[in-house]
């Protein structure tokens, strides 16, 4: 049985160069980023707090969370930052054909799947705790 | 989501949350604190009560900490009951709270001696900020004060004491000051070193009565004696506060008993702290608190693996001058162990190195700690040290600074409290651009535990940091290595025109979401607005102009100029929030409305409906003048603030700013729209204004100076003007008018705006025109959006198959 299937989601036009923009397929929310010379896709919401990870700022391949600052890669998903070490979120494989952004989904129910070589939190992950919270700056904290 | 509830705001049950934050969210959690404080560094309340640090400074996370978290901060209750069975604790303001999980961090109590007649005017325990401010309010020169207790605590208390001009005595019960950290010749030479300070030091008395009627007037000692005090402090050491274990029907030695998990006897409670016995041991001191921290965030976050295995106990006297430090076994009879020793009576030098097995085990250093860290990270790492026997007393200390930190290995702690390696503090340095102390400790915790590793911090700041004597010179961040002020010169000498191209010429061709927006507010204000607008380098509040909440909707602040509005207006606001579903309509503290909870794209047409302008509340940029009533209907006012504020407020709107600016303009000197503590002020006087500038009422409460005082409201609003666009050219991105004008001085801010030649004074109101002229209404884009998509949901071309 094929779990997986590929999905025509939007116009590449639709998604300025290093922004985002979030998508609902099916059950699941996915944002998706214009990265100049390829369109990249992850689970749209931050493992932290769940920010919108579409509405966040991209950095090379990687987007900061609006919310606290987490980054994650946009290639795998995972956690790049000390705090977001070790956390993840799916990411999805892309490509474009006449102008429409395609991208390949698990089955449509069910939990996403984790990224390939994504590491797990597990009971003795020294990053875990050994390294301090990325300064939040106060661009994030509340504006009034 | 499961419900934590943390009984207990110090220190203990902070660093608890803040470890629980770093894993995956599971919990809502909410912290009950009985002083109504946020939380202190603790350790810091006798620099506070010596004058060298104000109450401020000793904070460790603000109230905007609690609500960017998401925790609920219940201050000034004092939980009074636990139910294990039913699961619940109750405050003494009768609240009842549930929870899934609870983590008791209550700290510890004061231990009162039995003394007759304690409870008199003028007798004081020192433990908490409110002790510390009753302790600063009765102090005064020539003051007879008497502290009990000659421990860590209570000679930090007496320092404190007699810097506010006391005369000052130590009891104490020992033969030997802080005897728990020192052996008898240590002790000695503190006590010289006391009374050559000129504190007094009374040995083995036992304090029996203190003496006065109602107020205190002397304290008697066992045997008959007694001396005259006129206020008394009682520091004779603390006991852990396990009366909550109890009631919840824990297992309670000396202390709340945990396991190398620090879990209790109960399954779903939990303790963390100096209410804590872990091993038979209880601790009072921060470093086996952070430790305890990490293991319990582990354990109670489903990650349980990590274990707490005691903690080196090492202490360090905080009175300038007087160095003491002491770690591990002091104990002047020790089976199997060899003890080395050095003294200089003259210079008051004493040093005591315990050896067991070839291992540090303990240190006592008086006079002289500054081998402290190395003797510590030997004992931590139990590091063999038979090979350095003939250094030990006196490590060779390299002259040269940098060999001095570049003989310390990566692993090795440099701040014990926080537990901060010099790997980490390098790591800072080179991955997050930290140059300063101040950054350091944001990024790292480093130093803001006892503090005592400042200078080691600054010592390996100058010996890492490139360009360290340049304090001001701060980058933005590692992705473009230029100073602020080098960055636009070259930003307008090279004519560059958007965020993308100074990446690629001047940085890492990535950019990150510190130097993009920063990039994004230099081009406009260099080029007055005609630059290359890459919304893609704006923080999402720039990109649709409304402010993220923390579940992804967004906050709506029209433009209410002055703070006056209109019947139409409100009935106008009032359709919006029900048409849709605003959640919160909020009166702010700006006089203006926020409408609360609007999805992203129900921006536009709130925008259109509400028929208002954006009052942008969600950037750095001008936020509002507020005002007072002014001469219209006001008995008192003798200048028309309404009319002048919402000028005001019209001649710098729609402009971006280098942080958030609010301003107010008041008709009098009674000051009632809080004009003096805004970033540009204005302050009606008979037949003139005062313009002041640089206040600020937030995280940091400051005065505004004066920058003008002059006859008219033209020439107000341009001295108002030429300050603006100073601040705008001159000001580093994120930082406050109030700390731009005091880094740079009032004078110097005078000299160049208001005091300057013409022609600067020209050159400053043409380019604000300039960018006046091209800002526009933010929210006019819900007709001319800047992107097809920049506010529409976008719906996939096609369904998932079923």
């Amino acid at each position: 049985m094929s779990a997986k299937q590929w999905i025509r989601i939007t116009y590449a036009k639709d998604i300025p160069l290093r922004e985002g923009r979030a998508v609902s397929v099916g059950n699941r929310e996915i944002a998706i980023f214009n990265l100049g010379d390829r369109f990249v896709a992850i689970d749209s919401r931050c493992p932290h707090r769940g920010g919108p990870l579409s509405d966040g700022i991209v950095s090379g391949t990687a987007v900061v969370c609006p919310l606290h600052g987490w980054r994650l890669s946009l290639e795998n998903g995972q956690g790049l930052s000390p705090a977001s070490s070790g956390h993840c979120v799916s990411s999805f494989p892309t490509r474009v054909e006449e102008g429409v952004v395609l991208v390949e989904l698990p089955e449509a129910h069910g939990p996403g799947k984790r990224a390939q070589g994504a590491a797990e939190t597990g009971p003795g992950d020294s990053r875990q705790w050994s390294i301090p919270l990325e300064a939040m700056d106060e661009a994030w904290a509340a504006q009034e | 989501m499961q419900k934590l509830v943390v009984v207990g705001n110090g220190m203990a049950g902070t660093a608890c949350v803040e470890q629980i934050l770093r894993h995956a969210p599971r919990f809502e959690i909410t912290v009950f604190g009985d002083e109504t404080y946020v939380n202190y560094n603790r350790i810091l309340l006798s620099s506070v009560l010596a004058g060298e640090k104000s109450f401020d400074e000793i904070i460790l996370n603000g109230l905007d900490w609690y609500i960017d978290n998401g925790i609920n901060l219940q201050l000034g209750v004092r939980i009074v009951d636990v139910d294990a069975g039913a699961k619940t604790v109750t405050g003494d303001d009768g609240s009842v709270t549930s929870f899934d999980k609870l983590l008791l961090a209550t700290g510890s109590l004061p231990l009162i001696p039995t003394i007759e007649d304690v409870k008199k005017d003028g007798v004081f325990v020192f433990r908490n900020l409110d002790d510390t401010r009753a302790l600063l309010e009765q102090a005064r020169p020539g003051l007879k004060a008497v502290v009990i207790g000659g421990g860590l605590l209570g000679l930090e208390a007496a320092r404190g004491l007699q810097i506010q001009g006391c005369d000052v005595t130590v009891v104490h019960l020992m033969e030997t000051l802080m005897e728990r950290q020192l052996d008898s010749i240590g002790g000695s030479y503190l006590a010289n070193k006391m009374n050559q300070m000129g504190i007094t030091v009374l040995l083995g008395l036992s304090t029996t009565a203190i003496l006065g009627n109602g107020r205190v007037e002397g304290v008697q000692f066992k045997g008959g004696g007694s001396i005259p005090a006129e206020l008394v402090v009682i520091a004779a050491g603390i006991r852990p506060n396990v009366g909550l274990g109890q009631k919840a029907g824990l297992e309670v030695k000396r202390g709340i008993v945990v396991n190398d998990h620090m879990e209790t006897s109960h399954p779903d409670i939990f303790a963390v702290g100096e209410c804590v016995q872990h091993n038979g041991v209880c601790y009072g001191l921060i470093a086996p608190l952070i430790d305890q921290a990490k293991v319990l965030a582990a354990t109670i976050t489903g990650n349980k693996g990590p274990k707490y295995q005691g903690s080196v106990q090492a202490a360090k006297l905080k009175i300038m001058g007087v160095d003491v430090f002491s770690a591990g076994e002091i104990g002047e009879k020790l089976d199997g162990s060899e003890v080395i020793r050095y003294e200089d009576p003259a210079l008051g030098i004493y040093k005591r190195l315990t050896i067991k097995q070839n291992k540090l085990s303990g240190v006592i250093l008086v006079g002289d700690t500054s081998d402290s860290h190395r003797y510590l990270e030997w004992m931590r790492s139990e590091s063999d040290i038979s090979s350095m026997r003939r250094q030990l007393l006196f490590p060779e200390t390299p002259t040269d600074l940098g060999m001095a930190v570049a003989e310390m290995s990566d692993s090795e702690t440099v701040c014990g409290c926080m537990g901060v390696s010099k790997g980490a503090v390098i790591a800072a340095i080179h991955d997050k651009g930290v140059c300063t102390l101040s950054q350091l400790k944001e990024s790292t915790r480093a130093s803001t535990g006892c503090g005592s590793c400042s200078e080691l911090c600054q010592k390996l700041l100058k010996a890492v940091v490139p360009d360290f004597e340049a304090e001001v010179k701060k980058t933005i961040c590692k992705c473009v290595p230029f100073a602020e002020d080098q960055l636009r010169e070259i930003l307008r000498s090279q004519q560059l025109k958007s965020v993308q191209e100074v990446l690629d010429i001047y940085g890492n061709g990535l950019g990150c979401e510190i130097c993009k927006p920063a990039l994004s507010y230099m081009l406009d204000m260099l080029w007055c607005g005609d630059h290359d607008e890459d919304r893609s380098a704006r923080f999402i509040n720039d990109r649709v102009h409304a402010n993220i909440q923390k579940d992804g909707t967004f906050s709506v602040v029209p433009r209410i100029r002055g703070g006056v509005t209109s019947a139409a207006e409100l009935r106008r606001i009032a359709d919006v929030a029900e048409k849709y579903r605003v959640r919160m309509v909020k009166i702010t503290g700006s006089q203006r409305i926020d409408l609360l909870g609007v999805q992203k794209s129900d921006l536009p047409k709130v925008w259109a409906d509400l028929g208002m302008s954006s009052g942008q509340a969600y950037t750095k940029g001008v936020r509002m003048v507020k005002t007072c009533v002014g001469t219209d209907f006001c008995r008192f006012g003798v200048q028309d603030s309404t009319t002048a504020g919402i000028e005001l407020e019209r001649c710098f709107e729609n402009l971006f700013t280098p942080h958030k600016l609010k301003m107010g303009a008041v008709g009098c000197p009674r000051n009632c729209a809080e004009a003096t503590v805004k970033d540009i002020g204005m302050v009606g006087q008979e037949g003139s204004w005062q313009v002041v500038v640089g206040g600020a009422a937030g995280k940091k409460v400051r005065r505004a100076d004066l920058l003008i005082t002059v006859e008219n409201t033209e020439q107000a609003l341009d001295a108002a003007g030429l300050f603006f666009q100073y601040y705008r050219e001159n000001a580093n991105y994120l930082e406050r008018t109030y700390d731009f004008v005091e880094r740079l001085g009032i004078e110097k801010v005078r000299k160049d705006t208001i005091y300057a030649a013409d022609a600067v004074k020209q050159g400053l109101r043409e380019r604000l025109r300039r960018s006046k002229a091209r800002a526009r209404d933010a929210w006019l884009e819900r007709d001319m959006p800047n992107h097809p998509t920049q506010f529409v949901r976008i719906q996939p071309l096609e369904e998932v198959l079923q």
